[in-house]
């Protein structure tokens, strides 16, 4: 397949406009991969993110690509397909044979004809069906002019798919509407081999799906192992202690002064955690230089109540445990969540203030 | 692709996931005691209110949360139903006919070979996806990466709770070790730590 470069270069411009809109089009296959998780779990913000990054991917300015370039790059992982995709695929739009325009999806038509017809080229008929929908659409667009590359909205189902039938390639509906498909499953074939680890050694639809498939046996029988695990150790575990924690609206009044003063004086390890949070209340409030000793002493509370090294003294401070642990809990829930916020978990989003909480967190990451 | 925050990503879905897991164990406890329950009881009702904790997490943006869960609402029950009962009398109308032209073809190509071998593994992998019966092919690749991604969160999320319950336990242990005066205000102390390294891992999320 033959393409001037000086055509090219002329034409870069024009259908660096389009990649966006080619971008905004690919938006109704939500496509999921870890970097775009971001995309899938806004449901709000689904669009606009993929948008922005089809934007800058566009704006990385590839270099128009030869074929043979994209024939390399077609198993590589789907990072640089994916940029290189998309001017290409402007670019194989000057081939035209036909007065349908398609929107072209992907420029890995030519570098794995065979692989994808040996897989797919029989199974027409059966699909057929299945493309109904588009061949509809398909049929309508012809009398629109030969030239021009329509935007699709995303989401609209509607909205008539154009296409552009390569050079060399059948011009019939039905073909167009089926390399289409073909080209949309090799596609998420690409994106679930980068998200499958160690699909890249293998090339082919079969071998993907059997990693695809182990992978996923996989990570559904280490469910199964640790709900196991889980499970063995659970008469031990009061669960209703940690649904308390979290389903409580602490508030930071809880944590009056008077709590504070009453748990600075005793250097007892009784309530490391106690302490723990003090400095970090402190930390959050205004003026807060007294915790800093505080946080020398919390710290050597963690270090020996990891070692298991006080529990003789943990005795003493037994007396007022009762009503200390609630204390404790509010403490430890009102220094530890969004102050102002309602929801349950916005609390771990909220960065500590200073950076004394920081490392106070990793030196219990640390005991942990 | 991924890009170095691709854990940030999964983010909040963890959190809801973690939530709704511990939502379920309360009311799993509270039907029915853990103590009572036998190992492998426990161990099916860890299981499903992992699952379900997952299903509902993930929310309304793909079809296996609702395979899933058996509660969905009415309106949209009616028409995955349609929809999918239309698939399903399609891919049979598909197969009858593939069989009945796979007994006159005697010679086996080598694409009969591999399309064979893909429709083999396609079916597979709809058993192995919740809900992917009644998916065409190129929505159950969808499918098979949305769900991929977070049953991936989930066992991340699992592994950091048995982590923290087993650490729970070897405290306990060592605490009953100790002394046997201590236990009872020893294991409050437990719990505060496991609720601490609870906190701390929740957090490295």
């Amino acid at each position: 397949m033959a393409r001037c470069g000086g055509d090219v270069s002329r034409h870069r411009k024009a259908d660096l406009e389009t990649v966006e809109s080619l971008c905004q089009g690919l938006l109704d296959d939500v496509m999921l991969d870890d970097d775009k998780c971001r995309a899938m779990f806004g449901y709000l913000q689904e669009w606009p993110d993929l948008a922005s990054m089809c934007h800058s991917a566009s704006l990385l300015g590839e270099p128009p690509l030869a074929p043979e370039a994209s024939n390399g790059s077609g198993s590589s992982g789907g990072g640089g397909g994916f940029r290189k995709r998309r001017p290409d695929s402007c670019l194989e739009a000057k081939g035209k044979s036909n007065s349908v325009c398609k929107r072209p999806r992907g420029k890995q038509q030519p570098c794995d004809p065979d692989q994808m017809a040996a897989v797919v080229g029989k199974g027409k008929t059966e699909r057929a069906r299945a493309g109904a929908k588009k061949k509809a659409e398909l049929a309508l667009p012809k009398d629109s002019p030969a030239t021009s590359e329509s935007t699709v909205t995303a989401g609209q189902k509607t909205d008539y798919i154009h296409v552009r039938a390569r050079r060399g390639q059948a011009t019939d509906s039905h073909s167009l509407a089926e390399r289409v498909r073909r080209e949309r499953i090799s596609e998420r074939m690409r994106y679930l081999q980068e998200l499958v680890p160690g699909c890249n050694k293998v090339t082919g639809k079969a071998g993907m799906l059997d990693e695809i498939i182990n992978y996923v046996q996989s990570l559904q029988k280490q469910v199964e192992f640790l709900s196991m695990k889980i499970a063995a150790s659970n008469p031990v575990v009061n669960f209703n202690i940690v649904e308390d924690l979290f389903s409580r609206q602490l508030s930071q009044a809880a944590c009056n002064p008077a709590a504070l003063a009453a748990m600075a004086p005793p250097i007892g390890q009784a309530e490391p955690s106690c302490l723990q949070m003090s400095p970090l209340q402190q930390m959050q409030t205004p003026a807060g230089c007294p915790g800093f000793g505080l946080e020398m002493i919390v710290n050597n509370n963690l270090f020996s109540l990891a070692h298991g090294g006080s529990m003789s003294a943990a005795a003493a401070a037994s007396v007022p445990a009762g009503a200390s642990v609630e204390s404790c809990l509010n403490v430890h829930g009102a220094a530890g969540w969004d102050i102002g916020s309602q929801s349950l978990f916005s609390g771990f989003d909220a960065p500590f203030q200073s950076v004394q909480s920081d490392s106070l967190l990793d030196n219990l990451k640390m005991e942990m | 692709m991924k890009g170095p925050n691709a854990s940030a990503s999964t983010k909040p879905f963890k959190r809801a996931f973690l939530k709704n897991l511990l939502l379920s164990l309360q009311d799993c406890s509270r039907a029915t005691p853990f103590d009572a329950m036998s190992l492998h009881d426990r161990k099916r009702a860890v299981k499903s209110s992992a699952d379900v904790a997952m299903a509902a997490a993930r929310g309304g943006g793909a079809r296996w949360p609702k395979a899933i869960l058996p509660h969905a609402s009415a309106a949209t029950t009616a028409c995955n139903k349609a929809q999918s009962c239309r698939r399903i009398v399609r891919r049979c109308f598909c197969h009858k006919g593939r069989g009945a032209r796979r007994r006159v073809v005697v010679a086996a190509t080598g694409s009969d070979v591999a399309r064979r071998l893909v429709k083999r593994r396609t079916t597979a992998l709809r058993k192995v996806i919740p809900g992917g019966d009644a998916m065409d092919e190129l929505s159950l690749l969808r499918e098979a990466m949305d769900y991929v991604v977070h049953l991936r969160a989930q066992v991340d999320v699992l592994r950091r709770v048995s982590e923290a319950v087993q650490k729970r336990s070897c405290d306990c242990d060592s605490l009953r070790d100790a002394s046997p005066y201590l236990v009872q205000s020893g294991e409050e102390l437990v719990e505060h730590d496991f609720v601490l390294f609870f906190e701390s891992s929740v957090r490295k999320l």
